[in-house]
């Protein structure tokens, strides 16, 4: 048996990070809990989500221990009437779909991001807008969930030929402006994604839709709206006295050795953020904070770090201090497998509430092929094998740390 | 490893499998034809000096949807093995492929898979550095940046698009010649699409146009059942094909709604009606092709196996289209062309999805016969003429490309303008400047290069305002036309569009002025309605009037508020004004009507649609000044009888009686003329007059009067209600009046007192043979308490067989059918009502017997029996009834299993858009019909006799989607055998051979003289000359066969009398849009007297007559009594040389 300590360390000295935020304070902590069940609704922000992924990853993630379940009932051009729901329908049979979905999933968070699409209507707009607003929460509220409202981001201006976002970003600002009053009026949270999102770069290709590294940005900021903001991860380790300090990550006690090279197996408390999409900008990828390993008072030299044999990191020490920076690596590798069967689930809950053909399954010539309906329910255990791959990966696993000279032959 | 024992053993095995398919491929239900390419491509009938050879095939290539060629000469491919649906624990990897054909020498050699892991992608065109691909919700960017042939990059451009049927879903991308993508989509698809302009939605149908740089998305037409075909003729005038509606060419009016367009108040129809389903389009031509294949238009029929071929010519503002034999035919069922594109090498490429079974809504998604793994790429070259040389037009300087503009291969144009576009403006530009400066002032293609060079600034979006007004005043229409198009991309970058719009409206040219027309309804102002509206004092047809009206609505916000303020300037022509007012069909414009009115300066023709409008939209005091006119005794009388119209509609659909004197309507009951006297009698019932009670009782009683005069005093009557009118009623039911007269004195009677009408009705049905009890079985489906009481009343009655099953059809296609009613009118009838002896036994049996036996001749026979029903509903060719589908290629994509079953059980298996509409208004009345548009207040629907029925919106309690409107059992009284024959000669329409529809227009919808009283000694005291425009005269629908023959066996005959022999006579007309000279070709010539318009003409073989614009009626007299009878009769139009002539025969019912 292997006996673990946690260490616990805070961190005293300021941590250089990217900060995707631009606001003060420290928000309030969103808790997930065993059971809870997130839906995420809205247009195409939320819609294009499922198929990256990176901020249901990151909720996932921060919660390893707990037992949630994701789904995304985005739909593309929707609006608080669920005017892309309707289809064959009038504009009530939208939103009684809407209705029927969320209410049908029993949820307990229900992230709820509208007010964009509305938005084109300008100041005209608005008194149908707070109507819809109205009615929908009223549904909403009534399943008893806890409601994050999700604000539409700001129209980015990208150059010509693409439209000049000055106007729409006006109106729209009144739009959020009228969320963010309801949201407050009535107790809920509110994260201004408008407001709060600081980006050195571009997030979308189009002013509106995020790209997938847009996505990832956006993740990291809502987390961090949402409290769920992390002291870096790291390990100090005193080579002379082997006393080790590790925020945020369990180590092995007994698992230390000194030489012939230094050795440990550790733990994260919770995984590192996804990996940046291959070709995201720099001021992206470099969002992501990797987790340090420091040593003290180690002779001069070149180092390896490898975790599980793998090199992960080169670093020289100076004044007896060697520090890593770690941005790969198998924790790495785990949490973009888990964005990956994530995304592998969204497909297959997609297929099983949205399925293409629904004319014939379930609509006005389900007399023709309805008999096909059958296989849809079909999907909820392959949903449920993903869930099950998802509880598995969310979980840090302890991968064995060493730190090795670098023989440096010709000196 | 294969052993010495094994190889014979397979061979045997392989070779029986071979024997069987080769036998039973078209045979046995449970086989599948030989996939091999070569027994495929031998079942080709190719059309004359060309052939097929095989580009590409499985099992490199598997379920082609869409191709579409680079500017390097390669073939792009989405293809789909996932098609219809994914199964659960099935990984979705569909693809993308490109196939290349390096040497040159005509087929493939190279296949790259450029992108796998797709969902059903169905539409993929290359550029801007990869390809736009259509996968499911999504309309994807796929881009190889490291040139491996295999896409690194994926950007969602677009999503939201529906997905509600995976036929219908984002398909057919094409660029446009002015750097658009369009993109289309089909009935079922709900579309929602978030762009930085705005969210964009398109419920049902349509092609969407989309700038990708930009991202501009906007709706370019609406409507069509399956819209997969799209393509431009060389002026840039859109075509669309039809994969499910049976018009053929669609001419595509920008802003245009289509059949079944959400939401159409009016909807314009395809060139072709009555042409089977088409699949792909694309306007061929280059030096490969012969001279007269040159701007033809080449399509896929891939329910009937063939590859089709269209004539388009111009057509006053739009287009004309004949069809010609085809390219390819073949009975190989697997066949299925879908797609057409010209190739580099100026062959034309078809891509062959290969599957015996099509569309997935009729049959399973799972049914073993659907292929997944195979499908075909065929050439197709002109034999003996040389192909034309690939260009490398990527290689190629920019100087060089814009040369390419003015290639004469089509292809190479398009794929420069394709490679500048990636090039962009900032290289282009400068070079294009040059270029036009450089092009003789006397080239015989200067204008049509200036058009290339126009396209081209719009392509890489550089406003060139001096050019495209050079090109709005080009000497050729078409480049006008073009550049007024273009005019409507730059309408907010240009200065003054609308002043350089006006002289456009005003041009020579009808299409120049549609386009004009057009563009000014996309500018909100006064001014461009007043412009747009001035188009009408130059002559109009049926497309500039569409386009007008499009336009009016579309400006509506603008100019119906200038015309209440007075700022509404009509040029002092106030028919323009009333064209507007008319158009918008909302109460607001009633008084801007009575004043253009008042005016006194409208013409007649003007003032009449002013009342007619006022009529549907006025109030009681509006609707007094129509009483007012009509009973005005200077009126004429076609022009009373308009009016009066208008107010009968005014009450059913409104409950608007005009106010003041109400009794000045009797004078009318007097009138010499049928219609007015109709009219004014169901005005009488309706506004209550009754002490009219004896004029109408009158008007019944007459030897002398029509029909519609009697069962219009009949409703009269009945509208008073109370025990006076049953009484009355009663007593025109037992009276010996003529058989519809009674019948619809007991139908009238039904509303007022259900048992009452019931019972008269029952003894009616059952003592009179003779007449259509249509309206008295519906007068009772309608209403359960009334069928109750028949169902009772019928009970120990006889009636006739046909009358019961008359009956069925209307009972039980009704909203809520009545089941008592529909069992006692199988038991009066002696039907048995054999619909439950369908075991699987006996259905296996038939199947097995409708290849052995059936007779596809007999069948027809069967088919157009008018006890069989099937002409009452289905057209073929578009010549029969339009509550179905047509039939005319139903051989060629339904299996036989799906046939029987379809008859059997009609509900199994619904065609699009042919689901019934259920719905309940507020007079407790459950209608039941195929929608075919519904706007302005009213719902239009086809109910199961054909009868379009307008229900008020305001009365609509319920609505919902039924199923079938075809009721079950019609065939209960065929025999097996005749059903057999029945389902043999289906199964044979569409297919090469007997039953497949000729190209020449036949004259398909004829009308044949009733033979009733009196008749054949009127006949020979006037003689048929004068007896031809007698209105008394009554005639019955007959359609001709599949071949186009009228059988003599199946017209009523008229006895001979004093020496005269007996003969029948039948006619049907021809519409002429464009007039000319048409010629005619008739058989029997020498058998038959002809007129036209009612004057005889010399009966030849063929004969050309100089028609007018407008109906022409065609009469055929022929002795029955002649030693050698005339066995059938036929009518077509054929093609005559140099005449710009546009006719077309009658269809429908």
């Amino acid at each position: 048996m292997i006996q673990r300590i946690l260490v616990p360390f805070l961190i005293s000295f300021a941590v250089p990070f990217s900060s995707a935020l631009a606001t003060e304070g420290e928000p309030a902590k969103l808790a997930l809990a065993d059971n809870d069940r997130v839906v995420f609704l809205g247009g195409t922000f939320i819609e294009r989500e499922q198929a990256e992924g990176f901020l249901e990853t990151r909720l996932t993630q921060r919660f390893p221990e707990k037992s949630v379940i994701f789904r995304n009932l985005g739909w593309s051009g929707d609006t608080v009437f669920g005017l892309a729901r309707a289809r064959f329908g009038k504009q009530e049979d939208g939103f009684a779909h809407l209705r029927e979905h969320v209410e049908g999933l029993k949820p307990t968070v229900i992230v709820v991001s509208y007010g964009q699409n509305e938005s084109f209507a300008g100041e005209a707009g608005l008194a149908d807008f707070r109507r819809g607003l109205m009615n929908l929460l009223q549904v909403l509220e009534k399943t008893g969930a806890k409601l994050i409202f999700l604000a539409p981001m700001r129209h980015e201006s990208l150059g010509a030929p693409l439209p000049d976002p000055a106007k729409h970003n006006a109106d729209l600002y009144l739009y959020v402006d009228l969320l963010e009053k309801a949201a407050s009026e009535r107790g809920h949270r509110f994260i201004n994604l408008h407001r709060d999102l600081n980006s050195p770069v571009p997030l979308t290709d189009n002013g509106m839709h995020p790209t997938p590294a847009g996505y990832r940005f956006i993740a990291a900021a809502a987390a961090d709206l949402l409290g769920l903001r992390e002291a870096d991860p790291r390990i100090e380790i005193d080579h002379a006295t082997m006393a080790v300090k590790s925020p945020g990550i369990e180590v092995t006690r007994d698992s230390v050795r000194k030489s012939p090279d230094l050795e440990f197996e550790a733990r994260l408390a919770t995984l590192p953020p996804a990996p940046a999409p291959p070709k995201s900008p720099a001021a992206i990828a470099a969002a992501i904070r990797p987790t340090r390993v420091g040593v003290t008072n180690i002779d001069d030299g070149s180092y390896r770090l490898t975790i599980d044999g793998r090199e992960v990191a080169r670093s020289k020490s100076r004044d007896g201090r060697l520090e890593f920076s770690i941005d790969r690596g198998p924790d790495i590798d785990q949490t973009e497998a888990l964005r990956r069967v994530i995304v592998a689930k969204n497909q297959l809950y997609f297929h099983r509430w949205r399925p293409q053909n629904e004319t014939y399954l379930f609509g006005f010539r389900k007399h023709e092929q309805g008999q096909n309906a059958r296989e849809i329910p079909m999907f909820d255990p392959l949903v449920a094998a993903k869930e099950t791959e998802i509880a598995k990966l969310r979980l840090p696993v302890p991968h064995r740390y060493r730190v090795s000279r670098i023989e440096e032959p010709n000196k | 490893m294969i052993n010495s024992r094994t190889i014979p053993a397979l061979a045997l095995l392989w070779a029986g499998l071979c024997i069987h398919s080769n036998a039973l491929a078209q045979r046995d239900l449970k086989s599948i034809p030989d996939p091999d390419p070569e027994i495929e491509r031998k079942s080709f009938q190719v059309a004359d000096g060309f052939e097929v050879e095989l580009f590409a095939g499985d099992p490199l290539l598997a379920k082609p949807i869409q191709m579409n060629f680079d500017a390097r000469g390669r073939l792009w491919v989405a293809s789909s093995e996932v098609y219809p649906q994914i199964e659960p624990g099935q990984v979705a990897n569909d693809k993308i492929l490109i196939l290349e054909d390096v040497d040159g020498d005509g087929k493939a050699d190279k296949t790259t898979v450029f992108q796998d892991g797709l969902l059903i992608p169905t539409g993929v065109e290359p550029g801007d550095g990869g390809a736009y691909v259509a996968n499911s919700t999504e309309l994807l960017q796929l881009k190889d940046t490291d040139g491996d042939g295999k896409a690194d990059e994926r950007r969602v451009v677009l999503s939201g698009f529906g997905t509600e049927d995976t036929h219908h879903i984002l398909h057919t991308l094409r660029w446009g010649w002015d750097g658009n993508l369009y993109m289309n989509q089909s009935i079922y698809i709900h579309s929602h699409i978030e762009t930085p302009h705005g969210v964009r939605r398109l419920n049902g149908g349509g092609i969407w146009r989309f700038r990708p740089d930009t991202l501009e998305l906007d709706v370019f037409m609406r409507g069509l059942v399956n819209t997969w075909g799209h393509h431009y003729d060389r002026f840039g005038q859109s075509f669309a094909t039809d994969g499910a509606g049976g018009e053929g060419i669609n001419y595509v009016l920008p802003g245009a709604y289509y059949v079944t367009a959400v939401d159409a108040v009016r909807v314009l129809r395809g060139l072709n009606p009555g042409s089977p389903k088409h699949c792909g389009l694309e306007i061929v031509g280059g030096s490969h092709l012969p001279e007269n294949w040159q701007g033809n238009f080449i399509t896929n029929d891939f329910r009937g196996n063939r590859v089709c071929r269209f004539i388009v010519s111009e057509d006053g503002a739009g287009f004309a289209s004949r069809e010609q034999a085809e390219l390819i035919k073949s009975r190989h069922q697997a066949f299925r062309p879908i797609d057409v594109k010209l190739g580099p090498d100026g062959a034309i490429y078809i891509a062959d999805w290969y599957n015996p079974i099509i569309q997935h809504g009729e049959v399973d998604f799972r049914d073993p016969r659907r292929d997944h793994t195979h499908g075909r790429i065929w050439r197709v070259t002109a034999k003996g003429r040389k192909t034309t040389t690939r260009p490398n037009l990527v290689g190629m300087s920019t100087e060089g490309l814009l040369d390419q503009l003015r290639s004469p291969e089509p292809w190479n144009r398009h794929f420069a303008k394709r490679v500048l576009a990636e090039r962009g403006a900032t290289e282009v530009i400068p070079a294009l400047a040059a270029w036009v400066a450089a092009i003789p002032p006397n080239a015989s293609d200067r204008e049509q290069a200036l058009l290339e060079a126009l396209w081209t600034h719009q392509t890489v979006d550089v406003v060139e305002r001096d050019l495209l007004v050079r090109l709005l005043t080009a000497s050729d229409p078409n480049v006008r036309a073009a550049a007024v198009r273009v005019l409507r991309a730059w309408k907010n970058r240009v200065d003054d569009p609308i002043g350089l719009l006006a002289a456009r409206v005003a041009d020579d040219h009808p299409r120049v002025r549609l386009e004009a027309v057009r563009v000014l309804g996309e500018i909100p102002s006064v001014r461009s309605a007043e412009l747009a509206l001035s188009a009408l004092d130059r002559p109009m047809d049926q497309f500039l009037d569409y386009a007008l009206w499009l336009t009016a609505r579309d400006l509506q916000a603008t100019w119906l508020p200038a015309v209440s303020e007075g700022r509404f300037d009509d040029g002092g022509k106030p028919a323009r004004l009333v064209f507007a007012l008319d158009a918008v069909g909302s109460p607001e414009v009633v008084k801007p009507l009575l004043r253009a009115i008042e005016s006194g300066a409208l013409t007649r023709e003007a003032r009449d649609r002013a009342l007619v409008s006022i009529a549907s939209l006025g109030g009681p005091d509006d609707l007094r000044l129509i009483l007012d006119q009509a009973v005005d005794g200077r009126i004429d009388a076609a022009r009373r009888s308009v009016l009066l119209q208008a107010l009968v509609r005014a009450h059913e659909q409104r409950k608007i009686v005009p106010s003041g004197d109400l009794a000045r309507l009797s004078s009318l009951l007097h009138s010499t003329d049928g219609p007015t006297v109709a009219a004014a009698a169901r005005l009488a019932g309706a506004w209550k007059l009754t002490n009219v009670r004896e004029r109408l009782l009158d008007l019944i009683r007459a030897d002398s009067g029509s029909d519609v005069v009697r069962q219009s005093a009949i409703a009269g009557l009945a509208a008073f209600g109370g025990a006076d009118a049953l009484r009355d009623l009663a007593t025109i039911a037992g009276s010996d009046a003529p058989a519809s007269t009674r019948f619809a004195a007991a139908a009238r009677m039904v509303e007022i007192a259900p048992e009452a009408g019931a019972a008269a009705a029952a003894g009616l049905l059952a003592q009179i043979p003779e007449g259509d009890a249509t309206e008295l079985f519906a007068a009772h489906a309608e209403r359960t308490a009334a069928g109750n009481a028949l169902a009772k009343a019928l009970a120990g009655k006889t009636i006739p067989a046909d009358r019961a099953k008359l009956g069925i059809r209307i009972v039980s296609t009704a909203g809520r059918p009545n089941a008592g009613l529909i069992e006692a009118l199988n038991r009066a009838g002696g039907l048995g009502g054999k619909g439950s002896e369908w075991t699987p036994a006996r259905r296996e049996a038939l199947l097995a017997a409708v290849l052995a036996k059936g007779d596809p001749a007999r069948g027809e026979q069967v088919f157009r029996r008018k006890s069989s029903q099937c002409l009452q509903c289905h057209a073929i060719a578009g010549a029969g009834g339009q509550v179905g589908p047509g039939l005319e290629s139903i051989g060629g994509s339904a299996q036989i299993d799906y046939l029987l079953d379809s008859l059997i059980e009609p509900n199994k298996q619904v065609k699009e858009n042919y689901h019934a509409l259920v719905v309940a208004t507020d007079d407790g009345k459950v209608r039941t019909g195929i929608k075919i548009r519904e706007g302005n207040g009213e719902l239009v629907l086809r109910d199961s006799e054909d009868r379009e029925i307008a229900i008020p919106l305001a009365s609509i309690e319920e609505r919902k989607m039924g199923a079938s409107i075809m009721p079950a059992g019609l065939i209960d009284t065929l025999t097996d055998a005749e059903l057999t024959d029945l389902v043999r000669f289906l199964s044979e329409l569409g297919k090469v051979g007997s039953y497949s529809v000729s190209k020449t227009p036949t004259a398909r919808r004829w009308e044949a003289l009733l033979d009733e009283r009196e008749l054949a000694r009127r006949i020979h005291g006037n003689g048929m000359d004068a007896m031809l425009g007698d209105t008394s005269l009554r005639w019955s629908p007959v359609y001709a066969t599949v071949a186009g023959t009228l059988p003599a066996s199946d017209l009523p005959v008229i006895p001979g009398l004093f020496g005269i022999p007996a003969r029948s006579v039948v006619r049907t007309s021809v519409e002429v849009s464009t007039p000319g000279r048409v010629r005619f070709a008739i058989e029997p010539a020498s058998e038959l007297t002809v007129w036209v318009d009612g004057n005889r003409v010399d009966p030849r073989p063929t004969f050309d007559l100089d028609l007018e614009r407008g109906s022409h009626s065609i009469a055929f007299s022929f002795n029955r009594d002649a030693s050698k009878p005339v066995e059938a009769v036929k009518l077509e139009l054929v093609e005559l040389p140099g005449s710009s002539a546009k006719a077309q025969l009658l269809l429908g019912k």
